[in-house]
């Protein structure tokens, strides 16, 4: 029985050291009765074979002396949804604040692309360690606590059901991506040096964008504006979509006139004439396709937003959205 | 994305975790060692793991609904459990809840819409 012993010694590895002797033995006894009865039906001893065969369906010795100890979590189940909230919840401060860096850089005309792959790199180590620190006081708590946490709570503290599909954190992205983009266009800051393109040749907008220079200024403001009333009146679902379907129609108009003009970006290079042409070629070209790809997005949202300005409540949360919107 | 037949096994082994341990303290009325209440709960139709069984044994003796004894039988030393008084008297009272609750599970499953 020296495969039986084996297999006790390495359960007893990973029982508590007080009790490893007295659970063996058992172990021992049951298993031998469990042998002595499969040799009588067969009427032989088992064989190596079938000996293996019963240890396995026994359980792994980590898996059984598992068992036998008291079930212990880092983050227990009724504390892991506040840990998981903490950490969304640092995770996105942690990405402002990168954020907000990069646009004073780059708004101070001091960023380079390779500082923004730096800083992408850089800001892993600041991920983990923010992991790990979150992850040690919440084990600490349940430690102390022993997966007994009782929380005082409220539900009149607890915030308004959205009737809208889109998450704040989605609304908040968009308001600051469009904020970004706003004060690129009204020249507050400048991305020109993280355009990965050789410092030889030179590119500007061209005369066409001039012309809508306000009416991007407005679209964007409007922009901003629907989703801060979509995040500040989530139960305003039917408005926010009906000015939201009116923006992206108006973008639509925006894009057709720009499609229109068959050129939009100026290219002067010190190069040869026929790979300035090129050059040109290829960047009206791309800046074509991103403008119909544009224009097939902002048609589809309009046509989408448009559908949920006017489509019937259903379920217990249109109902309700439907009946009290505005309240 | 769990099949038809996993959601089936969770839940059947959901239902069964609870009344194991009725079933266990039921037997041990009657004096056993793991592998004999093993075999006795299997005559009876109660399948059950030996991996899940012998730490139950354990973890009820620890908690004084059963009472353990290491004494030798054909000569080997076996550890033997039987029903506490404590023990006696919890089963009462689960097994008063049971049959409420099995009362209860038969009238509702026999509800025809």
């Amino acid at each position: 029985m020296q495969v039986l012993d084996r297999y006790l010694a390495a359960i007893a590895r990973h029982l508590p050291k007080a009790e490893a002797a007295d659970i063996v033995a058992e172990l021992r006894e049951n298993l031998l009765s469990e042998i002595e009865e499969k040799e009588a039906g067969l009427g032989r001893k088992l064989n190596a074979k079938e000996l293996d065969a019963l240890l396995t369906g026994f359980g792994h010795p980590l898996a059984v002396a598992a068992r036998y100890r008291k079930a212990r979590y880092l983050i227990g189940p009724e504390i892991y949804p506040f840990w998981l909230a903490t950490l969304r919840v640092v995770f996105g401060i942690l990405v402002a604040i990168a954020v907000v860096g990069l646009i004073v850089a780059a708004a101070s005309g001091e960023l380079q692309s390779r500082q923004v792959s730096d800083g992408l790199v850089q800001i892993i180590p600041n991920f983990l360690s923010t992991f790990a620190i979150v992850t040690l006081v919440f084990a600490a708590l349940e430690w102390s606590w022993n997966g007994r946490m009782k929380l005082k709570w409220s539900p009149r503290q607890l915030p308004q059901p959205r009737s809208s599909g889109r998450k704040p954190i989605g609304i908040v992205s968009e308001m600051v991506a469009g904020a970004v983009a706003l004060l690129w266009w009204t020249g507050f800051i400048q991305f020109s040096a993280l355009i990965p393109i050789p410092p030889f040749v030179h590119i500007h907008l061209a005369h066409v964008w001039a012309g809508i220079y306000w009416i991007v200024v407005a679209y964007w403001s409007a922009e901003f504006a629907i989703n801060g009333l979509e995040l500040l009146r989530p139960r305003w679902e039917r408005l926010t979509a009906a000015l939201a379907a009116l923006k992206w129609v108006a973008g639509c108009a925006i894009l057709l006139h720009l499609l229109q003009a068959g050129h939009w970006i100026d290219v002067n290079a010190t190069v040869s004439p026929y790979a300035l042409a090129s050059m040109r070629h290829g960047f009206d070209k791309g800046m074509q396709l991103g403008i119909l790809a544009s224009l097939v997005v902002m048609a589809a949202k309009a046509a989408w937003d448009a559908w949920r300005a006017i489509r019937p409540s259903s379920g217990a949360n249109g109902g309700r959205a439907g009946t009290h919107a505005m309240a | 994305m769990p099949t038809d037949g996993d959601i089936y096994e969770i839940l059947r082994l959901e239902l069964r975790r609870g009344s194991l341990i009725l079933a266990v303290l039921g037997l041990l009325r009657a004096e056993h060692y793991g592998y004999t209440l093993r075999k006795a709960l299997a005559a009876q139709g109660v399948d059950i793991d030996e991996g899940a069984l012998y730490p139950m044994l354990r973890r009820l003796d620890s908690q004084g609904l059963l009472t353990s004894v290491w004494r030798e039988e054909d000569k080997r030393n076996k550890r033997f459990y039987r029903l506490s008084p404590e023990g006696e008297g919890l089963l009462g009272r689960l097994e008063q809840d049971w049959r409420a609750m099995n009362v209860a599970l038969d009238k509702i499953l026999q509800e025809k819409p």
